[in-house]
């Protein structure tokens, strides 16, 4: 019954060779594999967003998705986006804000905050909750989320300001 | 990392074979064709548990795996250990079940329906105090309602590994309780408690819904078993069709009072579906029973309380237990008196707030002053109040808009008789940091950088010379996560702790480690469990808009005035707020566990509707009042679920201020909206 193929990925910018069945879930492969274990594994129906990467440029929800439809993309997990010393500025905001409780549903969502910040550098309190929409927290209530992401659009474009 | 993120090297895969029926006898089990199943190491039934074979936190009345008959659908029969994941999901299936159905119990209890315990109801409370005055009340209200099931959804199910080091079974898993676990653990292996550690790391939410042993046996029992490594996480529809729920619950509250508004009269009845085993259950009864006339002031009450045993799954705790099913009785019906007597709503309240030494709920009496009348008097000259008819004036030709309001109070620490108090321990290394040891874990509700907080403050240390063990059995047992009992009570352990080792740290010891222990005063008991030691006060406003033509609510702004003690994080307290209030609202408008047979209709996110951030109010403010709590030496209180209960009567009087309608069921949905306001307009 096994069929396993070999897939190229391109992971948090390194290059990955992984043998998997070709229906294997994305993010098994990145939580079996690869040892990637940011994006988590919410609700298996693409509801909840916890495990959102994004691939080649789009917030996808990589427990709807099967590795082979991966196959030569390009993925972004929450591990690529900034380090313990030198945290993102979404990650920043987020603990500055108390954007997160028990943190769960927290790599999904700076992951689509990231991409929504990306296509809107300035977006309403409104456009935030549209574009975060999929992507559910049973703790915080989302008001300090919302906070958060705010505070991290106004960072990074005084940041990108104060560079140009 | 999170439970579900552990995995270890030559770890087995766990899957648990499971009932399809909800009420049978169970036949035989045959487990011949999963054993052959290829990488399939083991498949555990009961009678491969050496220890006894049922647990239960108040009632070991519950089988770790189904012997000789099913109770609820998904009950789990077989434990399947093997090499790969997918060997485990086959062989769970493969198990091969005769069963002799029986019929189902369901709920309200029908006559006729089978027995599954010696007794239908395994509560049946008969309390109040006083004698009903024979004068004819001016206003006599009833209030009649059922209220869902409701699921915890963390948003990490149920995880865990377990692996044997130097000897000792040792599990890594979400729960809250690590020590209590040890011992069912033990108990069901038939070993040393010495011989059993229990890690709660940061798990993915918890909510009471993790209080209740779920993955911890299964990975004991298949690594004492087979010497390897486990782990077992469970899916999402597992999860929600065989996890603990909210009790629904059937609530009648009657409430009579003078033409003055002066309460009279409470008699409030209350039925709720305890499902299989009896779990929490007596926790969410009592609580319902303490709190369901309010902090008001009644001159006679009668509170009648029963759960049922059924086939619908297991109930057990969910933050703020016993709270909505109880609360939208009284504050429903308060709601309605202010408008029969036209007395302002907030002056109702006023009118009848319970001061120290007045008998409460189902006749106990109170230790201290509700702390109601300065919040009241603050969310009465609030934006949202005042601004009312402007806002209902506002509405589009399509909708109707209301506000609304309620005043709860709700229980923190535990129950009287229940409360053991938390040891913890805290040292100096010679290096000069301090590592502080407890074991109750952070289930992701922020209390252990309260306690850092607390220890550095109390130590003049900062907080970066802390280390801490938390959630861990093999430290000192400072109790479970739950009942929003930890910062009060663990809390007071460490500042006391913090403040002795600082004292010894100054006469210059040589031993610089102090183990502190902190249990609160207990109040009298009228019943195990009732009263609590103190209470927690919140005021809620909410507006809201009804569709006309869909029957949807839309929440558009609420407004909180808290109470909090003694504040140590108070970014913390308000994400507790806020955190509680969008489960309230979820369990007003959308979370709806639908049960039919016994079997759960929509055990995923797709048809179990969760809050998103389109559901909650942009403009929410939270309004903290601080003041110290003086029944305990930190002057703090327990807020992490007093937002939850509250939200729903809220909602419920800013929806019958849009339509005038009352609803009979919880959540309210659109179809209900619509049927009322059709019902409205036929008359």
């Amino acid at each position: 019954m096994s069929d396993k193929k070999h897939y190229k990925l391109t992971v948090n910018g390194q290059a990955v060779d992984v043998l998997a069945e070709p229906r294997e879930l994305l993010i098994y492969t990145l939580r079996e594999q690869l040892n990637i274990t940011g994006p988590h594994i919410g609700c298996e129906t693409s509801h909840c967003g916890a495990c959102t990467v994004t691939i080649d440029g789009k917030s996808v929800k990589s427990c709807t998705m099967f590795v082979a439809q991966a196959d030569g993309k390009d993925i972004t997990t929450i591990e690529g986006l900034g380090s313990p010393d030198g945290l993102h500025p979404l990650q920043e905001a987020f603990k500055e804000h108390h954007g997160l409780q028990c943190g769960y549903c927290t790599p999904g969502m700076i992951t689509r905050a990231s991409k929504l910040l990306e296509e809107n550098p300035n977006p309403t309190e409104e456009e935030i909750r549209f574009g975060m929409a999929g992507n559910i927290c049973r703790c915080t209530g989302y008001q300090n989320i919302v906070k958060s992401i705010k505070a991290a659009a106004a960072e990074m474009n005084a940041a990108k300001e104060a560079a140009e | 990392m999170f439970p579900s993120d552990l995995a270890s090297d030559g770890a087995l895969f766990l899957r648990l074979a499971r009932a399809d029926r909800a009420h049978a006898r169970l036949v035989s089990i045959d487990t011949t064709r999963a054993l052959a199943v290829p990488g399939v190491v083991a498949v555990l039934t009961a009678k491969d548990i050496p220890g006894d074979r049922l647990f239960g936190m108040i009632q070991r009345d519950q089988p770790f795996l189904a012997e000789d008959r099913v109770l609820y659908d998904g009950e789990a029969l077989a434990v399947i250990a093997a090499e790969t994941e997918a060997a485990a999901r086959e062989a769970a299936a493969l198990v091969e079940v005769t069963y002799e159905d029986l019929p189902v119990a369901g709920f309200p209890p029908a006559p006729g329906d089978p027995l599954l315990h010696d007794t239908r109801y395994c509560i049946d409370m008969d309390l109040g105090f006083g004698t009903q005055a024979d004068a004819a009340p001016a206003h006599d209200i009833e209030i009649a309602f059922e209220t869902p099931r409701q699921e915890h959804a963390f948003l990490e199910t149920e995880a865990g590994i377990a692996w044997i080091e130097d000897g000792v079974l040792t599990l890594s898993v979400g729960g809250q309780s690590p020590h209590f676990d040890v011992a069912e653990i033990a108990a069901g292996l038939g070993i040393e408690q010495t011989k059993v550690r229990v890690l709660n790391p940061m798990m993915g939410g918890a909510f009471g819904g993790k209080e209740d042993m779920n993955v911890q046996f299964p990975l004991a029992l298949a690594t004492w078993i087979t010497g390897r490594p486990s782990r077992l996480m469970y899916d999402r529809d597992e999860s929600i069709r065989v996890g603990v729920k909210r009790h629904a619950f059937q609530t009648r509250c009657r409430v009579t009072a003078d033409a003055q508004g002066h309460l009279m009269h409470a008699d409030v009845e209350m039925l709720a579906d305890a499902g299989a085993y009896l779990a929490y259950t007596p926790v969410v009864t009592n609580q319902a029973t303490e709190h369901c006339t309010g902090p008001y002031k009644f001159a006679s009450t009668k509170v009648r309380t029963r759960a049922a045993y059924t086939n619908n799954g297991i109930a057990s705790a969910f933050r703020g237990v016993g709270g909505p099913q109880s609360l939208l009785g009284i504050e429903q019906a308060m709601d309605v008196l202010a408008r029969q007597s036209g007395i302002d709503p907030f002056e109702l309240r006023r009118r009848n707030l319970l001061k120290a030494g007045d008998l409460a709920g189902p006749g106990f009496r109170l230790q201290t002053d509700t702390l109601l009348a300065p919040l009241l008097n603050a969310a009465e000259s609030g934006a949202l109040w005042q601004g009312r008819d402007a806002y209902r004036a506002a509405a589009p030709a399509w909708c109707k808009r209301g506000v609304g309001m309620a005043s709860v109070w709700y229980s923190y620490g535990l129950g009287a008789g229940g409360e053991a108090g938390a040891t913890v321990r805290l040292s100096q290394a010679p290096t000069g940091r301090f590592t502080l040891e407890l074991g109750v874990p952070d289930v992701g509700n922020g209390n252990l950088t309260a306690f850092l907080q607390i220890a550095a403050e109390g130590l003049g240390a900062r907080i970066e010379d802390l280390d801490y063990v938390m959630g861990d059995s093999a430290g000192p047992n400072s109790g479970a996560t739950h009942g929003s009992r930890t910062i009060y009570v663990v809390g007071n352990a460490v500042a006391k702790a913090a403040s002795e080792l600082r004292a010894k740290l100054d006469a210059g010891t040589d031993d610089p480690v102090v183990e502190a222990f902190f249990q609160p005063v207990q109040p009298e008991m009228l019943v195990r469990g009732i009263p609590h030691i103190d209470y927690n006060y919140i005021v809620q406003v909410t507006a809201l808009e009804v569709d006309t033509l869909t029957g949807e609510v839309s929440v558009a702004a609420i407004e909180n005035h808290v109470e909090t003690g003694r504040m140590i994080n108070p970014q913390g307290v308000e994400g507790q707020i806020d955190g509680a209030v969008a489960q309230g609202l979820g369990l007003a408008l959308y979370e709806d566990l639908v049960l039919e047979e016994g079997r759960v209709k929509n055990p995923n996110f797709t048809n179990y509707i969760l809050p998103t951030l389109l559901d909650l109010p942009a403009s929410t403010r939270t309004y903290l009042y601080e003041n110290p709590d003086r029944t305990n030496p930190l002057g703090v209180r327990g807020l992490g679920e007093l937002g939850l209960p509250v939200t729903p009567c809220s909602i419920a009087n800013a929806v019958a201020d849009a339509t005038g309608l009352r609803f009979d069921r919880f959540p309210i949905s659109p179809q209900a909206v619509l049927d009322g306001l059709r019902q409205e307009q036929g008359k």
